[in-house]
């Protein structure tokens, strides 16, 4: 009996190009989670995200053949499909993600009475629940190829030269896109943690 | 390190791969001096923190066990389709091999469609003798068989398969005068031809037809010798 937890990614596609559903399983137990996280990461609808990930693997099932270890490895091929896949999403949807930079006034409020900016380093509460769903937001409105790069390397975690096998660029633009898209990503929140600052201070003087 | 050098790399700090040590180094040293590298610095690390946090809130959101189900489903689905294409492909693949080899017999063993070998014919009198010209009955040729020998089927294949269809009958060979009389013998290639009643004495046939059959195509067999001339001949009906 083959114990195919302990099998490699390309062993496994091996083993699911010969019928074997058991290999086809494990290696979507084990990758479902960082293709459901980029595709999250990439438009923030669960819809779109389920949607997707069925997409990517159903793809698998059919085009195995397709996978070719010189090119790369199966999570990088992986997240090709999902990407192919997104962007046709994203072109037959065009979602509209709004962000206007405020909280809606209902939601964590408990958490907005508590937070008080620190205005030498006015990022440094971001780990908060309220800004991180901030931060999500702002991601989200980020331009496509900056928010690629920045799903890809900080949420993911992905070295440079895996994503760029996956947006298919040179390495070195990744690199730009990703120091971009941050530096967008921190333009963000700034503003919004300095709205955030005169309201508190509005509600302050009231 | 200036400020500007240290804004290319300060985004690598966290990453092993984006800046290499004594970089990091010195980039590190400017930051602890400006003030602007180092609340840029700051913001920085707050945002990879911060996404790193993101991140793992994602982690927990992962809810796609309902689609295993789905795609166990499309993968037997796929599974059987493929094992359907492999059986008729492979059905494809005999039937092609089995009518190829069907071919192969057809045309080895069907004299016409195999390949016509002509060897030199030698006739001797033994088994050819060669009668009298003057003897000869164009009109009216032998009601006999023609002398089949293998060689002569070999030599004549469509006259062979022909034979098989309807009966030849062929007249003995007339030498002709190219032929030397002398031993009775003659040497060389049997030809079919076809040619009119009147161009008989123009092969050194010493009769001719006259009348409305000078106009009539007579077959007739030919043996050509080395030098290429006719030297008997025989008719065909």
């Amino acid at each position: 009996m083959i114990l195919r937890s302990h099998l490699t990614d390309e062993a496994l596609v091996d083993l699911m190009r010969g019928g074997d559903e058991e290999a086809f399983i494990s290696l979507y137990r084990r990758r479902q989670p960082d293709i459901h996280r980029y595709v999250l990461g990439m438009s923030n609808s669960r819809m779109m995200t389920e949607d997707v990930t069925q997409e990517v693997f159903v793809n698998l099932i059919h085009h195995a053949d397709r996978f070719d270890p010189a090119r790369g490895s199966v999570r990088s091929f992986l997240y090709g499909i999902a990407r192919n896949c997104l962007l046709q999403h994203f072109e037959r949807e065009r979602p509209y993600v709004p962000y206007d930079g405020d909280i809606a006034e209902n939601e964590s409020s408990a958490l907005r009475k508590a937070w008080r900016p620190d205005l030498t380093n006015p990022l440094a509460q971001l780990t908060t629940a309220e800004l991180l769903d901030d931060l999500r937001q702002a991601v989200l409105t980020l331009p496509l190829k900056y928010r690629e790069a920045v799903v890809l390397c900080d949420l993911q975690e992905m070295d440079y030269v895996d994503a760029a096998a996956v947006m298919r660029c040179p390495v070195g633009t990744v690199r730009s896109r990703l120091h971009r898209g941050r530096e967008l990503l921190v333009q963000k929140l700034k503003s919004s943690v300095a709205a955030k600052d005169r309201e508190v201070r509005k509600r302050a003087c009231c | 390190m200036e400020c500007r050098e240290c804004d290319s790399i300060i985004h690598d700090f966290m990453r092993a791969q984006g800046a290499d040590e004594e970089l990091r180094t010195k980039a590190f040293d400017h930051i602890i001096r400006c003030a602007r590298c180092e609340a840029r610095f700051s913001n920085i690390r707050s945002l990879e923190k911060a996404l790193r946090a993101l991140a793992e809130t994602m982690d927990s959101e992962r809810s796609a066990a309902h689609l295993e189900p789905v795609l166990r489903a499309v993968f037997q689905q796929q599974k059987r389709a493929r094992l359907r294409a492999r059986s008729f492909a492979s059905r494809v693949a005999i039937g092609m091999a089995a009518s190829m080899l069907l071919s192969i017999g057809l045309v080895s063993w069907h004299p016409t469609f195999g390949p016509v070998r002509k060897p030199p014919i030698v006739v001797t009198p033994g088994q050819l003798p060669l009668a009298d010209a003057s003897n000869a009955q164009i009109p009216e040729p032998v009601a006999a068989p023609a002398p089949e020998t293998p060689r002569h089927r070999k030599s004549r294949p469509r006259v062979a398969a022909q034979s098989r269809n309807t009966e030849e009958f062929v007249t003995a060979f007339y030498p002709l005068p190219y032929a030397e009389s002398s031993n009775h013998t003659v040497s060389g290639e049997i030809v079919r031809v076809k040619l009119r009643g009147s161009a008989l004495p123009g092969i050194g046939f010493p009769m001719a037809l006259n009348g409305e059959r000078a106009s009539e195509q007579i077959t007739a067999d030919l043996i050509i010798g080395e030098n290429g001339l006719p030297l008997a001949i025989r008719f065909v009906r």
